[in-house]
């Protein structure tokens, strides 16, 4: 069996409220179910590991809930003495990872969230004999990561399949990186992305057409086309087709030098800087990769869905947490405690020489 | 060096008067976050300076009373809670250049007005993030003045 290279951030775990049950019977082999009605959804993962410690007081699980992702539930209890009962008072639910492809991440991170985000969750473990509901307690800044890295992951899903790529996804990724990620997913699933732009040196050609703009002197639209246009994530290059580049809202940075090298209307191409006013390039991919229609098994096609559903409920949680740090104040409290700092007028004098 | 309105793919970091107006639960606030949540799958920032201006009326009363009571004290560990979920851009070297660069360049009451805004911008700047702001007049006031190689402040102007 692989090593996990890496287990989820921290263990998740839920109180058992004084539940009597046989001890666990390490040797059955039913999977284990994971329903959350909130979610209309629910999984069942066959068992790959059991162990138990001599006095049972920590019973460990992992089922395989998909390909290189198990559940790991571990039930802390206490034997009921002279009996064949035990008294379960915990259960901590982490999940391990067998790769770095993304799906795996994905599954993990969903899954995660979901238990974090779920009212109750109905857990069914029959070699530890618990069927029960369980409320797990996840602090929200944990699972805004959760929401995010699963947004990456997916992200990384689509461009793999899209492009048939297999791109492996590091534990961490740098803003730089998940910007390139989040461009080349919107090519290819919204045909256009953006990238933030400030000016640059553009090749136009010395004809009438050229020199009408810059006669003109206000703002223009300034459209190319990049017959390959590739794109780098995580090391690999995507192919991403052509592509019509568009500087809305343009002006040239140096009219006069642009005119000087349009007094001959020669048809030669020439440098000019350019510079984009609403700081933005817009890239239109008409023939970037496409995602198949059916491009995920029933199991992630599920788990897709849960995007909006787990972003919403994540909102609602972090709004009302923002609200109530200030509930109850009263307007002397909330002056106080929300109040710009004020220096004096003495403040960031000029240096004195 | 310009100041131009945030596309809907530019993330941001949100100014203290818009982080005030979310926290008293202002409905055009929170449904800006909320939106821009459904897009980015993650919430906008706080600099360090907001996280600053938060914490330092906490921390004046911790020194007048010698501690918090109960109430405040959740009120407080509310706001630290928050301020992890949201995540924070850190006023780092970058940041310092970028403030000192437009510092040099306001006048004396134009510094006192908008010495938060400065390094709110200047945070947000060197992190490659836009502002979202109700405070458009004074965040286009020091995007006249801004390096070359952070030429362009991004805002979001979101009104309670």
């Amino acid at each position: 069996m692989a090593t996990a290279i890496s287990a989820q951030e921290h263990e998740m775990t839920a109180s058992i409220v004084a539940l009597n049950h046989p001890l666990p019977d390490i040797s059955a082999d039913l999977p284990v179910e994971l329903i959350f009605s909130e979610f209309d959804y629910s999984l069942s993962a066959p068992l790959v590991e059991r162990s138990s410690t001599a006095d049972f007081q920590w019973t460990t699980i992992k089922a395989e809930v998909d390909k290189d992702v198990l559940v790991v539930c571990r039930l802390k209890g206490s034997r009921i003495a002279d009996s064949e009962k035990m008294r379960s008072e915990e259960l901590a639910i982490n999940f391990e990872i067998k790769s770095s492809r993304p799906r795996a991440r994905f599954v993990a991170a969903t899954l995660q969230a979901m238990l974090g985000l779920s009212g109750t969750v109905r857990l069914r473990i029959p070699a530890l004999h618990l069927d029960a509901p369980l409320q797990f307690s996840v602090p929200l800044d944990k699972l805004a990561r959760l929401i995010h890295g699963r947004w990456m992951s997916y992200q990384l899903m689509v461009i793999n399949r899209a492009c048939g790529m297999i791109i492996s996804e590091p534990p961490q990724l740098s803003r730089e990186e998940q910007d390139r990620i989040s461009f080349a997913y919107d090519a290819i699933v919204e045909r256009g992305a953006e990238r933030q732009f400030y000016q640059g040196a553009f090749s136009l050609r010395a004809d009438e057409q050229t020199r009408a703009l810059v006669d003109v002197g206000s703002s223009f639209t300034h459209r190319f086309v990049i017959d390959h246009f590739y794109h780098e994530v995580l090391g690999h290059q995507l192919n991403l087709g052509s592509a019509v580049a568009i500087a809305s809202n343009a002006i040239f940075v140096n009219r006069d030098e642009a005119l000087h090298r349009l007094e001959r209307l020669d048809g030669r191409e020439f440098k000019a800087l350019i510079r984009v006013m609403d700081g933005v390039l817009k890239y239109e991919f008409a023939d970037a990769p496409r995602l198949p229609a059916t491009a995920w098994d029933e199991q992630i096609a599920g788990l897709v869905e849960m995007e909006k559903p787990l972003d919403e409920l994540h909102f609602d949680a972090v709004n009302k947490l923002a609200a109530a740090t200030l509930a109850g104040m009263t307007e002397e409290e909330m002056q106080l405690y929300t109040q710009p700092l004020h220096l004096d007028e003495e403040a960031f004098a000029d240096p004195e020489i | 060096m310009a100041v131009v309105f945030a596309s809907p793919t530019k993330p941001l970091a949100l100014d203290n008067d818009v982080f005030t107006d979310w926290r008293k639960h202002r409905q055009g606030v929170s449904l800006a976050i909320k939106d821009y949540k459904a897009r980015f799958k993650e919430l906008p920032k706080l600099t360090s300076i907001t996280v600053f201006e938060a914490r330092w009326g906490f921390e004046s009363q911790v020194i007048k009373f010698g501690s918090l009571d109960p109430q405040t004290e959740q009120w407080r560990s509310g706001m630290e809670e928050l301020i992890r979920t949201c995540g924070v851009l850190d006023f780092d070297q970058h940041a310092a250049s970028i403030a000192a660069h437009i510092f040099a360049r306001l006048s004396q009451s134009q510094r006192n007005r908008n010495w938060r805004d400065i390094l709110i911008a200047a945070t947000a700047l060197a992190h490659g993030y836009g502002v979202a702001t109700r405070n458009k007049d004074d965040f286009e006031l020091i995007g006249r003045d801004l390096p070359d190689l952070s030429s362009t402040l991004y805002l979001a102007i979101w009104k309670p």
